[in-house]
């Protein structure tokens, strides 16, 4: 117990100095993020080619021509794909 | 198939998910969660590295040493005639997923683990966000072990080693309130002159709770770091003493309300939404221009 208490100065000091060294990288890395993500397999991903499907229709002028079948069932599938707001 | 309403899955999924149900024994099946906002603050960013030691370390050491696979109730899949026979879920319970779980091995089925089966969700962005999401899964786990408790040590369809994993398992959330008593009870015993204030005793205890102890998440996620290939996104790593810190008091309000409510006889099972944004396609936009 009395060890124990002599030593505790130098204990804490030397936990302080541990925690900041420690938080050294963290800072770093918030400061300049090299690696946050997001980590995505892109070629399996559903949504990036239905949404890349969808950013190749050409914006259809209303007053000309009513919008083909094939737009509506395309802009249908990503409009039912995209998530609720509250889950 | 379950999927939460804010998850992006892969295009192939379904086949790399039902698969595992070929074998009868297997009674759900379980995908790996990846973060999809991760770049937005620093809140999405350690859920990330939560969910990276979650699913690429603890669920499959699981399924690699023939535990308790954990079935989390999106991204996954359960036979529905088990489901059937089991009564379906049961609306009482916050956390249904762990309950389901339960009930699968304890009826003699298996939770399989794919990893390569990958959806991306939309993480919480907000402290408020993450304590409500969190006080939901610690008030549901631990309902989960007091009704599942004794049932795991009777089971006789569980092999000892998932008994003690199950047990382990079932008793995760109550972990940080032994740890908030425990720093109560050490402080304590620091000035008091007992057998215990010893220094090798104080050594002894420091290198168990640093290794198995709390210490252990961290040790989880930076090897899941490791073998995901992110290891400088593990560079915040030390930020898991603050959450750590939440978590604690979020698991000890969490624990005392359903005391709480069980000495009233109220049965408080309110589910508090988490809020999304929707900002998936966003993200999922900027990894393809980064490709």
């Amino acid at each position: 117990m009395i060890q124990i208490q002599n030593s505790t100065p130098i204990l804490l000091a030397a936990f302080f100095l541990f925690l900041v060294f420690m938080f050294f990288p963290t800072i770093y890395e918030l400061k300049r993020p090299r690696d946050a993500g997001p980590r995505i397999i892109v070629e399996d991903n559903l949504g990036l080619q239905i949404i890349s499907e969808v950013l190749k229709i050409e914006i259809l002028d209303a007053d000309d021509e009513e919008p083909d079948s094939e737009t509506m069932a395309k802009l249908m599938r990503a409009l039912a794909f995209l998530p609720s707001l509250e889950v | 198939m379950l999927f939460d309403a804010d998850y992006y899955p892969q295009k192939d999924i379904v086949e790399k998910l039902v698969k595992a149900f070929v074998d009868p024994e297997v009674g759900a099946v379980q995908g790996r969660v990846v973060v999809l906002n991760e770049p937005k603050n620093l809140v999405t960013r350690i859920v990330a590295l939560e969910r990276i030691g979650g699913y690429r370390v603890d669920h499959q050491a699981r399924e690699n040493l023939g535990l308790i696979a954990q079935f989390g109730g999106t991204v996954g899949g359960i036979r529905r005639s088990l489901l059937e026979s089991l009564g379906g879920w049961d609306e009482n319970i916050l956390a249904e997923d762990t309950d389901i779980t339960f009930r699968i091995y304890l009826a003699g089925y298996k939770v399989r683990y794919v990893m390569d089966a990958e959806s991306y969700e939309e993480a919480v962005e907000s402290w408020r966000a993450y304590w409500r999401q969190r006080y939901r899964w610690a008030k549901g786990h631990m309902q989960c072990a007091f009704k599942h408790f004794l049932s795991v040590l009777k089971s006789k369809n569980l092999r000892f080693p998932e008994k003690i994993d199950a047990l382990l398992l079932l008793n995760v959330y109550f972990l940080p309130v032994i740890v908030l008593f425990s720093w109560i009870l050490s402080s304590i015993l620091l000035f008091l002159k007992t057998p215990l204030s010893t220094p090798s005793m104080m050594l002894i205890s420091i290198i168990l709770y640093s290794s198995a102890g709390n210490f252990a998440p961290f040790f989880e996620v930076a090897v899941g770091g490791y073998l995901d290939g992110r290891t400088r996104a593990c560079w915040i790593l030390p930020l898991f003493l603050l959450t750590s810190l939440y978590n604690i008091l979020i698991c000890t309000k969490a624990l005392l309300d359903l005391m709480m409510s069980k000495l009233r006889g109220e049965h408080d099972n309110r589910w508090i939404k988490t809020m999304h944004n929707g900002y998936g396609n966003f993200y999922i936009m900027k990894a393809g221009r980064n490709k």
